[in-house]
This record gives C-alpha cells, sequence and structure tokens, in this order.
C-alpha cells in the first residue's frame, strides 16, 4: 500500500522517508521485510495525503456507537432511502470534529439525499460535489491519471461525481472518470470482496454512459462482463440494472439494424430475468420501468404462462 | 492501529451484546488474557483477535492492523489456504497448509484448530473415509468447544471456523437442532451482512433440504425466510432461488393451493416465474424443469417461454 501510494505521485523513497526514517528502512518496509512501528506508518501514510489512524468508515474510534449510526447511513444508501439517509447524516453531525475526512463523508451523503429528494438542481449537486471531492482529493483529476490508489470512501465520490457529470450531460467527463476508476481498480490492491462490488457498479455506471452516448455496442460488451462478475461472486445488486442496461442497449442496436432482428426474442429474456431479479430483490421502481418498458416494446405481458387465467386452469 | 483500539472495539461490542468476558473468550484464551487486551496491555496474534471478533459476529477485514512478520506470513498463508480449498487446488492447499503447521506459535489453540479444520477438508476432497473426517473435525471443535453439544443455559458464541466446524459435523452426526439454530441466532441479530452469508447461509441451505426430507414443512419455511431476509440486507443471491423454491414448496404443503382464491394461485404463479428466471440466469436447467413441473402438478399451469 505504501509502495502503490508512492509511485502513483511519483515521489521518490527519499522524498518520502525524510525525517521519518532511512531509506533502506523504508525500502524493507515496501519490500514486506521490516515491521514498521504504528506511529512511522501514520507518518509516511499522512505525508501522502492519507489519514493515518483510521478505520471503518474514517471517524475516529473514539466513539463506536457511530459505528451503528453508519450502518444505517450505508443500509439507507444501500435501498435509495433518501429521506432516512438524511436523517442518519444529521445524526452524524454532533461528531464531525475537526477531521475533514468526516466533513467530507457527512457533506457528500447530505448532498446526495437532497438531489435524490429533489432539494438541489443537477448543477448545484454537481458544484456542491466537486467541493466535496476537493477537501481531500484537490487535484483528482492528476490522481486520476496517475492511477492513484483511492480509497473506498474516495472511490466512491469519485463514482457520485462520474453521476453527478451524466446527469449533467457531459458525458465525456463522466466516461473518463469512470474509465479510469475500474483501471485504478484492475491493479488489485483494494481488498478482493469489495473490489468486485465496486468494479461491478462501475461497470454498470459506464455501460449506462455508453448507452447514452449511442455506443451500444460498448455498453452491451461492458454489461455482459459485469453479469458474468455477479454470477461468479453470487451478488444480486446490480443484476436488474444490467439486465435491463444490456435489453435496451441491444433493443437500440437492433432498431438501427446493428443486430438482427431474430435477437429480439433475447432481448425478451433478458428483460424477464431483469424482472424477476428486480422483484426478488424488491427493487419495486426498477420492477416497474422494466415491466413498463417491455409492455410498450411487445405489447404484451411480460411473464407468459398458460392457461393465462387462474379460472381457466381451475377447470383443468 | 493504536493497540488501544482494538480492546476498546472488543470491550464496546462485548457490552453492548450483554456478554461476560468469559463467554466471549471461553476456550480460546484465559479471562485475564482478553482483560489486558481489552484495557490495551496485550497484544495479540491476528488469528486471535479474528476469532474473537468473528464470536461477535465482526470482521476484521475493517480495520487497519498494522502485523509483525511472522504474524504477516501467517495472515498470508491462511489467505492462500483457504483460497486454494475454494479453488479445489488441493495440492497446493496442502503445501501451504505443512508450512502453516511449521510456522503457527506453539500451544496456540485458534491456530491448531485452523489446522486441524483444513486438514479434515483435504481428507474430505480426498475421499477418506468419512469416518476419519468426523474424528478429526470432532477434535477439532473439543480444542475450543468441548461441550458445544451439552444442553446450556447460558449463550455459547462461535467464531467462524468453529461455526465450519460444526456445519460439516452436522450431517454425520445427530445433534440437536434447537442448540445447533441457536448458534446462528445471535449471528442473526448481531453479526454483520457479509459474516451472515458467509457463516449463516450455507448451513441454512442445507437445513431446508434436510427439513423437506424429514417432512417438517413449517420449518422448512421459516428457515427459508430466514435465509431470505439475510441475502436480501447483503446484496448476496447464493442460493436465493433455492430458497424461494423451498418456501414455496412449503407454504404449497402447509396451505394446499386446491381451493384457495385465485388471488393466491396468481401471486403463486407470479412467484413460479420469478423463481424459473433466477434458475434461468443460473443456467441451472435441472432446477428450471422442476419448477415447470411444480407449475403443472400444483397449479396446472405451464410457463411460455419464448426464448431460443
Amino acid at each position: 500500500m505504501i509502495r502503490l501510494t508512492r509511485l502513483s505521485l511519483k515521489m521518490s523513497q527519499e522524498t518520502l522517508s525524510e525525517n521519518i526514517c532511512s531509506v533502506q528502512t523504508l525500502s524493507r518496509i515496501e519490500n514486506g521485510r521490516h515491521h514498521v512501528k504504528n506511529h512511522t506508518y501514520q507518518q509516511l501514510m499522512e505525508r501522502m495525503g492519507r489519514y493515518g489512524g483510521k478505520s471503518f468508515c474514517f471517524f475516529s474510534m473514539d466513539n463506536y456507537s457511530l459505528l451503528e449510526i453508519l450502518a444505517q447511513v450505508n443500509a439507507a444508501l444501500s435501498r435509495n432511502a433518501y429521506q432516512e439517509l438524511k436523517n442518519y447524516v444529521q445524526q452524524l453531525k454532533p461528531f464531525r470534529g475537526n477531521h475533514v475526512l468526516n466533513e467530507q463523508y457527512i457533506c457528500k451523503n447530505e448532498l446526495i439525499a437532497d438531489y435524490r429528494l429533489g432539494n438541489i438542481t443537477k448543477d448545484t449537486f454537481l458544484k456542491e460535489l466537486q467541493g466535496v471531492v476537493a477537501l481531500t482529493l484537490p487535484d483528482h483529476e492528476n490522481l486520476l491519471e496517475r492511477k492513484y490508489p483511492f480509497l473506498y470512501e474516495e472511490l466512491m465520490i469519485m463514482m457520485n461525481l462520474a453521476s453527478a457529470y451524466r446527469e449533467n450531460e457531459n458525458h465525456q467527463k463522466s466516461m473518463w472518470i469512470l474509465s479510469l476508476l475500474l483501471q485504478i481498480l484492475e491493479t488489485g490492491y483494494m481488498e478482493r470482496h469489495k473490489s468486485i462490488q465496486v468494479k461491478i457498479t462501475l461497470m454498470n455506471n459506464l455501460a449506462k454512459v455508453y448507452g447514452e452516448m449511442e455506443d451500444h455496442q460498448a455498453a452491451v460488451h461492458l454489461s455482459k462482463e459485469a453479469l458474468i462478475e455477479t454470477k461468479r461472486e453470487k451478488l444480486v445488486n446490480m443484476v436488474p440494472n444490467l439486465y435491463f442496461e444490456l435489453a435496451w442497449n441491444m433493443k437500440q442496436q437492433i432498431e438501427k439494424g446493428d443486430r438482427r432482428e431474430d435477437e429480439l426474442s433475447l432481448c425478451k429474456k433478458y428483460l424477464r430475468q431483469g424482472y424477476a431479479s428486480a422483484a426478488i430483490s424488491k427493487k419495486r421502481y426498477l420492477q416497474n420501468a422494466i415491466e413498463q418498458y417491455y409492455r410498450k416494446c411487445f405489447h404484451e405481458t411480460i411473464y407468459v404462462y398458460s392457461p393465462s387465467t387462474v379460472g381457466e386452469a381451475m377447470k383443468d | 492501529m493504536k493497540l488501544y483500539d482494538v480492546g476498546n472495539a472488543l470491550f464496546y461490542y462485548r457490552a453492548l451484546y450483554k456478554l461476560s468476558q468469559n463467554q466471549l473468550c471461553d476456550g480460546i484464551c484465559s479471562v485475564a488474557t482478553l482483560c489486558r487486551i481489552e484495557a490495551g496491555e496485550r497484544e495479540a496474534d491476528c488469528l486471535l483477535y479474528e476469532t474473537l471478533f468473528s464470536r461477535l459476529g465482526k470482521n476484521i477485514q475493517q480495520f487497519e492492523f498494522v502485523l509483525n512478520e511472522a504474524d504477516y506470513r501467517l495472515c498470508e498463508l491462511r489467505f492462500q489456504i483457504e483460497k486454494c480449498m475454494e479453488e479445489g487446488n488441493f495440492t497446493d492447499g496442502k503445501i501451504y497448509l505443512s508450512q502453516y503447521l511449521n510456522l503457527m506459535p506453539d500451544h496456540q489453540v485458534v491456530h491448531c484448530q485452523f489446522v486441524m479444520f483444513y486438514q479434515a477438508m483435504l481428507l474430505k476432497f480426498s475421499d477418506h473415509c468419512a469416518e476419519e473426517v468426523q474424528a478429526l473435525l470432532r477434535q477439532a471443535i473439543h480444542l475450543t468447544r468441548p461441550d458445544f453439544a451439552a444442553p446450556s443455559t447460558q449463550l455459547q458464541l462461535f467464531g467462524s471456523i468453529e461455526r465450519r466446524i460444526l456445519y460439516e459435523l452436522f450431517f454425520y452426526e445427530k445433534y440437536d437442532l434447537n442448540a445447533l439454530q441457536s448458534l446462528f441466532h445471535f449471528m442473526e441479530l448481531h453479526g454483520g451482512r457479509e459474516e451472515k452469508v458467509w457463516n449463516v447461509i450455507s448451513f441454512f441451505h442445507r437445513l431446508v433440504f434436510w427439513f423437506e426430507k424429514e417432512q417438517r414443512f413449517l420449518e422448512m419455511v421459516e428457515i427459508a425466510k430466514r435465509a431470505i431476509e439475510i441475502l436480501f440486507e447483503s446484496k448476496s443471491c447464493l442460493y436465493l432461488a433455492d430458497f424461494y423454491f423451498q418456501k414455496m414448496k412449503g407454504e404449497e404443503r402447509i396451505y394446499p393451493l386446491d381451493g384457495c382464491s385465485q388471488v393466491r394461485r396468481k401471486q403463486v404463479m407470479e412467484q413460479c416465474c420469478h423463481i424459473f428466471y433466477l434458475y434461468m440466469m443460473e443456467g441451472n436447467q435441472r432446477k428450471m424443469e422442476q419448477i415447470e413441473h411444480f407449475c403443472r402438478e400444483r397449479l396446472k399451469c405451464q410457463i411460455i417461454k419464448q426464448e431460443k
């Protein structure tokens, strides 16, 4: 982690270790041949702009009851329960202290809640979010280009930023951020299970951007790759979104003559799978959206079974 | 991470869940040792922390540790052993396990238990006789929980390796189901989302089919519902279609569809279609046929597939 971060910042061992430890010691630490003391580790990470001594979600370990509220924040976010999210963020505010990471975490989540509840415009959301990112990543574009190993929360904020650009119709910027974040994750620095979940969300978001830019082939390819990952990892969270994205883009290609007409049946299959997984994961809004899209495209109900009425079935 | 913070975290959760020190550390270390760990006066190795946190339903990967060389090496080896077992690479798994045996500290039960569990798994996957595997698993669990099967008024806590040992032992030996279910009750109440999936779901998956075989449909539906809830919270789909299917079959046996309302029949048909397409996503042809058969037999309906 130390070595990766130092290299991404193009920092020499001499610069990093100055007044902290010898260059030889740093070299041994980076190669895993030296037991680094806590204090030394923190100093090295802080020199590189990392905040040492943190754990879990960037809050200091002074108050463990905060961990329960943080868990509620994350749960509300994943369920798109934005009013709940706003309420939990209010509970966190008294504990923010002077730590800039705490400030960033609170501001980011409050912004997301306000935007999704319709309290601020997409333009305001983007501008404010840029400010929130700058709290700890003032030069984030440079860091992206250097393949900086962002921490999990930093990745989340960058993803939110990419979504904000997309919703403000700056698709190029959105695509640029998401593509680089994917490349950064590929370096394998993040714990595997967490990395896969982030990667799948990134791929879904990037597929959406490609679709809106009418690069449907790229969107289809990404959606399929992401679905392979979800299958391997047994994750259901993004599955309905991915199937919807896949089917929608394939349909666009069929309408433009870039795919054969007989692939419409494949679209139907993907939409049904998306509908089933949305139903099972209780994503009602997505379930309804897929059903409505299916009816609009194919003029039939999404599930077909015979007999079509249970009255007929009972006669059998 | 400061020494103090680890102990602080342990103390916080132990107090939150109203557990005694003895309940937490029983079989792993002495109460005096746990006391010193909680006060930040004593450092322990990573596996001991992991076992203590795991008994509290927590995952230490959420914390930042700075390990000494020996501990780091053991941590790496554990990761490699688990990876090899997951991938079915038993040859390399055996090599790593042998290295672990040479490096692990003497007389530390958590390490011994880890090694014995994976030795048992290697025997199991190389088709050694069941008695040999059972004997090793029993030896492993007795290291930390010699009385686990005995009725007890006090809540017993189990770490991740202990639960995995019991999961393997469960179908070799007959245990009191109530005792085993209380084992998981704590995890369901207090465990992290991922911990619940890793530690509870596989066990519940075996249970729902076992209850079906025993024709205990109420319990079958109950376990399926609990599993679905856990999977929903953790956004995992591990065995999800199976749990829905088992729940539906169980409910149908308890409240047969013959003579039921049209609304209910329609709901069940909709559920069948959801499950059918979930199995299609998994590519599970056999299960797709089973659900089609269920629809034809019980609902007198047929799912019309329009896909190629």
